[in-house]
């Protein structure tokens, strides 16, 4: 091989090596040299011919899983004990859990204030709880007396007026025959007693609810109220 | 009945003084737990935006129960009972929405990856790991409710099953059912990884 096809050969490598500038064979198509030798310009269009094959093949693409292989691998050297451990459990051990967010629980905190500062105030009222059962005993003795009164009245002061030689007696609709007066007095109290101690019982389950339920149930109280005022004008 | 509650027992120390009027203990209760509940959530529900939002909730369920609190159990027992049940309300909400938050790829809220950190300095192996963390995540969103509380708490949380059953309402047996049912379905999910795992 002469100098010419050495100094040719030489250009040709390094369009091929993509080193050419500018790169690419299509300049050497126009070379002087390719005019006298045919052996040279056989071989340019052989290398052309090949670089038209190579740009028409796809794309190569990576296996699917290959990441997961490549890491299952990576895992299997750096863990030598993984062997001896459940296959699960070290897959689950890949998930070292969530970072918490900085300053997360001064965020939770200052958000929760308005509530607190609500339950911090419904705490601090024993005294309307104290006035609520002062209104409930002032209540409960109010109807006791009257109850009491009554009683006086229908066996003392009624008696007077009672037929000579018996007891008072009344008639109930719905029941037969005549019941002893005083016994439908002392039926009265007990049933203004069993209401006083249901409005107790309410009385004292208000007491047992959390201070935010109690705040809610005023609330609505209020509502009540305003609504039932409202209604009256 | 006071059963765990003992000097260990800091939740329910600082509960109890909470109850007793000492407003500070309610501000070291947060500080101390509110990093758990949401490492629990995040477990739970995925990467859901709402993470934060749900811890202030839990609390905000604590504060509720300030009167009505009494240490029979861990303290952890009880605030997780919270979460769960905070997490089954908030699965009935909005059913799919975890399973969006788990195929939100990528890094997390935060751009950290949160996966074990012996993947090293390797990003392609970091990244390839993070794959993997990934399908665990969604083979455990897949989960039913229990079994994935169940499984998160007794491999996460290293929480006996007697714990775990205080927080699900079920019995020690019924729990461990739970957590082999939950163990079988991630090996049926996670077959192929497994598959490679072993060979």
């Amino acid at each position: 091989m002469n100098d010419p096809c050495s100094r040719f050969r030489s250009l040709l490598e390094a369009a091929l090596a993509g080193v050419a500038d500018p790169p690419g064979l299509a300049r050497l198509g126009w070379h002087a040299h390719l005019l006298g030798c045919a052996e040279c310009r056989d071989l340019l269009e052989a290398e052309e011919a090949l670089e038209l094959l190579l740009a028409s093949l796809p794309e190569p693409k990576l296996p699917l899983d290959l990441s997961r292989r490549v890491v299952l691998r990576l895992q299997a050297a750096s863990m030598p004990a993984a062997g001896a451990l459940d296959a699960l459990d070290a897959l689950l051990d890949l998930d070292a859990g969530p970072r918490v967010p900085p300053g997360l629980a001064r965020d939770v905190r200052r958000r929760l204030e308005p509530e607190l500062a609500r339950a911090r105030a419904a705490r601090a009222r024993p005294l309307v709880h104290a006035q609520r059962w002062r209104r409930a005993a002032a209540a409960a003795l109010l109807v006791a007396g009257a109850a009491a009164g009554g009683w006086w009245w229908l066996a003392g002061a009624g008696s007077a007026t009672a037929p000579a030689g018996g007891t008072p007696t009344a008639r109930v609709p719905g029941v037969p025959g005549e019941l002893d007066e005083g016994l439908l007095a002392a039926l009265e109290v007990l049933e203004v007693w069993a209401a006083f101690e249901k409005s107790g019982e309410e009385l004292a389950s208000y007491l047992d609810l959390d201070a935010t339920e109690q705040v809610l149930l005023d609330f609505a109280g209020e509502l009540d109220w305003d609504a039932g005022r409202a209604a009256g004008r | 009945m006071a059963l765990h509650v003992s000097g260990e027992d800091a939740g329910a120390r600082l509960m109890l003084a909470w109850q007793a009027g000492d407003e500070a203990a309610f501000d070291r209760l947060v500080e101390r737990y509110s990093g758990q509940v949401y490492a629990l959530l995040t477990r739970f529900l995925g990467r859901s935006s709402a993470r934060e939002d749900l811890v202030q909730e839990v609390f905000l369920r604590v504060i509720r129960a300030r009167g009505r609190y009494r240490p029979s159990a861990r303290f952890t027992t009880w605030l997780y009972r919270i979460v769960f049940n905070l997490c089954v309300n908030q699965t009935q909400r909005s059913p799919g929405r975890e399973a969006a938050s788990l195929d939100a790829r990528g890094p997390s809220d935060d751009g950290a990856p949160e996966v074990a950190d012996d993947a090293g300095d390797d990003p392609a192996r970091e990244l390839a790991r993070a794959d993997v963390v990934h399908a665990v995540r969604a083979a455990i969103a897949e989960l039913p409710d229990a079994q994935r509380m169940a499984l998160v708490l007794a491999k996460y949380e290293d929480m006996p099953y007697l714990e775990i059953g205080e927080v699900l309402g079920a019995s020690e047996k019924a729990i461990k059912s739970l957590v082999h049912r939950a163990r079988e379905n991630l090996r049926a999910r996670l077959a192929p990884f497994l598959s490679e795992e072993l060979q």
